[in-house]
């Protein structure tokens, strides 16, 4: 699925475009992922466990663009990405009506606004596609992201307990977070 | 995963075998199958018209399964009929690799015949095998009390209720309800 890009204008002045990933950006895409992982332990993600293999990942991007029922938002600045949306859906009767995000911004652009943006974005694709709820998982002690999730008007709906496990051993629970829409 | 083929004895004295899915023989009964264990129970995620796979994609579909290090299906075959099947799937990534889930089906001619426990029996066995797995986990829709039954005595425990995840055909919902169990 593909939106139609959108400026936005950063409180420090920067410029970032969101819009729709192509096939492209795979390596860029891949570097964010990497970053991110890096940067937090916040993801489900290892650094080391980001596939390096650009021209596959360009494929995946391809298939996510033509696919109606996934999304992939970038925020591109100065040819990097620096923020990425995955949403989707399955399309089967039961669970079509549950839209199914994660969302990454690097560090050096945290407190920007580009997550809400992203988010913003997503929920309207959601209310197109007829979704009745936003989901997402986010890790229990990720209180920064809870926050904004929550201004966002996320909920915790379930606690899924021990979901994480660091390599120092330490268990972490999950939060399935819901948005009515 | 391959799973080497054991007999076990059914209360109704017949004996059923537990064993890998033969992707060239097995792929057109496990369609057909997967379509008639939707129409028997409201209680799984897809409705019948939604099984959609073609025999020669269930066959890609179950080589990839055989081959693979992280999953592993069972079939339950009783008098060469698939009776039911259970997949058992490792988590890959490093930061829940203690973790697998587990699913499972059965014909509802063949229910209350001892197949769901020994098919757990084994799938237990299997996840215990494994150093870092540390607990086996699996999601039932709201209301499916019988099976909840088996998860139940096989140690499962509730630890999370999805709310609103299924949406039935008149628009009402149910929760999606998760189990637990350490291994």
């Amino acid at each position: 699925m593909q939106i139609s890009p959108m400026k936005l204008r950063l409180q420090d002045g920067r410029r970032v475009i969101l819009r729709s990933a192509e096939p492209e950006d795979a390596a860029a895409d891949l570097r964010c992922m990497q970053q991110a992982a890096a940067e937090t332990e916040f993801l489900l993600l290892s650094p080391e466990e980001v596939s390096g293999d650009a021209p596959r990942h360009a494929a995946a991007l391809e298939d996510v663009r033509d696919d109606p029922y996934a999304l992939l938002l970038v925020c591109v600045a100065d040819g990097e990405v620096v923020g990425r949306l995955h949403g989707f859906i399955k399309p089967r009767r039961k669970v079509c009506h549950r839209f199914r995000l994660g969302l990454c911004v690097l560090r050096a652009y945290w407190g920007q606004r580009l997550a809400t943006a992203m988010l913003h974005t997503a929920e309207r694709v959601a209310r197109e596609m007829g979704c009745l709820q936003m989901e997402l998982e986010v890790m229990a002690h990720n209180t920064r992201a809870i926050r904004l999730y929550e201004r966002e008007g996320c909920r915790i709906a379930m606690v899924h307990p021990g979901a994480v496990r660091f390599p120092d051993g330490r268990v972490m629970d999950e939060y399935l977070m819901i948005k009515r829409l | 995963m391959y799973f080497a083929p054991k007999s076990i004895p059914l209360k109704d004295g017949s004996t059923a075998i537990l064993r890998s899915p033969d992707p060239v023989q097995d792929a057109a009964d496990l369609v057909q199958y997967l379509h008639d264990t939707a129409a028997d129970t409201p209680f799984v995620l897809r409705t019948p018209d939604e099984i959609t796979m073609t025999v020669e994609g269930e066959e890609r579909f179950l080589e990839a399964v055989v081959d693979s290090e992280s999953d592993c299906m069972i079939l339950c075959e009783v008098d060469g009929c698939i009776a039911g099947n259970c997949h058992l799937s490792f988590m890959g990534k490093k930061k829940v690799r203690h973790r697998c889930e587990v699913a499972i089906a059965l014909r509802k001619a063949y229910w209350g015949l001892g197949i769901g426990t020994a098919m757990f029996a084994e799938m237990i066995r299997l996840a215990e095998a494994r150093e870092d797995v540390m607990v086996m986990e699996l999601e039932f829709i709201e209301g499916n009390a019988r099976a909840r039954g088996l998860y139940e005595k096989m140690g499962f425990r509730i630890t999370g209720m999805h709310p609103d995840a299924i949406r039935q055909e008149d628009g009402t919902m149910l929760a999606l309800y998760l189990m637990q169990r350490p291994v």
